[in-house]
């Protein structure tokens, strides 16, 4: 996990060398189909994109349960929010680096490991499903 | 700071500086693939990039411009304005 050596570390919550990140998924518990990238699903990176090819087989995830739970309901992604715990351990074999807007993430790992990682999974609640 | 969703999915598909960028992304896209390349696919705009720092931290809410086939029928009417 070199690249999250180099990581903003302030705006990251981590702690005893924990990385922790929000993702959207489904339902709760989530599943694996709640971590699989753009790749493995058969959608097509935009032709005009150069930096969507090299981001395509990884998955977004942003620094705050808040921002997520923003993006969630404006875009109608999904009803629960799951917090990863990602040990910062060179033997688990998960990849983060910061790309794209404010808080954003992408997460490279196999669905399997990622869904691995959920620590807790909190509805969106009702009052910012507005 | 305007970024393209893919709501089946929750990733991120592009993130881009300017709306008529992210909208000639589609365009391609739809051109490339078909309409139905945009069915689970959101157009949106961070405030953050406009707004400056104090919007983002204070977390100002993403807005929706559009989705599905009307992103496509939008990227395409931007294309003759």
């Amino acid at each position: 996990m070199s690249e999250q050596s180099q990581l903003p570390r302030s705006c990251l919550n981590t702690a005893n060398g924990r990385l922790f990140l929000y993702r959207v998924v489904n339902g709760s518990p989530p599943t694996i189909e709640d971590f699989t990238s753009l790749a493995p699903q058969g959608k097509p990176v935009p032709p005009t994109d150069a930096d969507a090819q090299r981001l395509w087989d990884g998955i977004s995830a942003f620094d705050t349960q808040e921002r997520v739970m923003g993006m969630a309901v404006t875009y109608s992604l999904g009803s629960y929010v799951s917090m990863l715990d990602i040990p910062e351990e060179a033997a688990f074999p998960v990849r983060v680096e910061k790309t794209r807007g404010p808080g954003h993430y992408t997460v490279w790992g196999d669905a399997a490991t990622l869904l691995s990682a959920v620590h807790e999974t909190t509805p969106v609640p009702p009052q910012v499903l507005r | 700071m305007y970024e393209l969703w893919s709501t089946s999915s929750g990733n991120i598909i592009g993130s881009y500086e300017t709306e008529d960028q992210a909208l000639d992304v589609v365009r391609a896209a739809v051109e490339r693939y078909g309409d139905g390349y945009v069915d689970d696919v959101v157009l949106g705009r961070n405030g953050a990039q406009d707004e400056g720092y104090l919007a983002d931290t204070h977390g100002a809410p993403p807005t929706r411009i559009a989705g599905g086939r009307d992103l496509a029928d939008l990227a395409r009417s931007r294309l003759y304005r």
